[in-house]
């Protein structure tokens, strides 16, 4: 899992994080780097479509909180990997 | 905040600065830069440029400043002389006197063709209590005809008066040449390019818009 779309709405789907935190619990949970471009520029996007929103924070670091449409898109989106993941297994367990 | 990240901040647009600039160099103060973070945010940076004005315009940029440092790099280096005059008048210190000296001296140099004038760099250094100095450069590919040049402008500037102007320090002889102008020629290329790019863009707009009605 890769795509730093998925992976930052899957990190804010337990509540809000701003920028640092969310490249912290990506690493811990998906074992993947976030660079600092990389985040911003999947932030933009997903704000951009209207799943995250910037939430008041106590300094310069912006948190973000996922949205209804983003909660939904997250959810349809692991639905389809969660039966690529059960197909794929159960092939393999067949060969 | 690291020096190379600020430039780096600055290659994103202005409009995205405006609204996540802030909060990204937050970000940046918290993450501990290594050549993996250099290039993701120099990738965002371009990713984002792409995004605000389109992939043609930023690839133009590329190219166009790609082929001006080829360019550059291809260019003879070039080797530069220098001769510096002393101006002995009393009223050194009076810039309309050292531009009237320069007008006669500089301008009806005998033996010089106005070409070689028109590449020369003249400097004039009006330092208050010292005399006046003007420093005459000239740049070429030979060191050789650099330094001939140079002196043969000094001698002709100072030949017809020499109370008043004297060779201070005689031109000199090039021993390295003078590094190429890659910023210069990477920057020229990349706006070209840039240019081009968004003309393309126009042009691309222009042909897709439907014909008005008669």
């Amino acid at each position: 899992m890769t795509d730093p779309n998925l992976l930052i709405l899957a990190s804010l789907a337990d509540g809000d994080k701003h920028g640092y935190a969310i490249m912290t619990d990506v690493r811990a949970f998906a074992n993947a780097a976030l660079g600092p471009g990389t985040l911003y520029g999947a932030i933009t996007r997903l704000e951009g479509r209207g799943f995250i929103r910037p939430v008041g924070g106590a300094d310069r670091r912006q948190p973000y909180r996922l949205t209804a449409a983003g909660r939904r898109y997250l959810a349809e989106e692991l639905a389809g990997l969660e039966s690529v993941v059960r197909i794929g297994l159960r092939r393999l367990r067949q060969a | 905040m690291n020096p190379l990240l600020r430039v780096l901040v600055r290659l994103y647009p202005a409009w995205w600065r405006q609204r996540y600039g802030n909060e990204f160099e937050a970000l940046l103060e918290d993450v501990t830069p290594g050549p993996r973070e250099f290039l993701d945010i120099f990738k965002g940076a371009l990713a984002m440029r792409i995004k605000t004005v389109g992939i043609i315009p930023v690839a133009g940029t590329l190219i166009g400043a790609l082929a001006g440092g080829i360019i550059a790099l291809q260019t003879p280096e070039l080797f530069a002389s220098s001769a510096t005059i002393r101006l002995n008048s009393g009223d050194d210190a009076n810039a309309q006197a050292v531009a009237a000296w320069l007008r006669t001296s500089f301008d009806q140099a005998r033996g010089v063709t106005p070409e070689t004038k028109a590449a020369t760099f003249v400097k004039v250094q009006r330092g208050g209590t010292r005399p006046t100095t003007v420093t005459l450069t000239y740049q070429h590919t030979d060191p050789v005809q650099a330094q001939h040049v140079a002196r043969m402008l000094a001698d002709a500037m100072t030949a017809d008066d020499r109370s008043r102007a004297q060779i201070l320090a005689p031109a000199t002889l090039p021993r390295a040449p003078i590094g190429r102008d890659y910023s210069t020629a990477v920057s020229t290329g990349g706006g070209l390019g840039f240019l081009a790019g968004g003309l393309i863009v126009l042009v691309q707009r222009f042909r897709r818009r439907p014909a008005q009605p008669v």
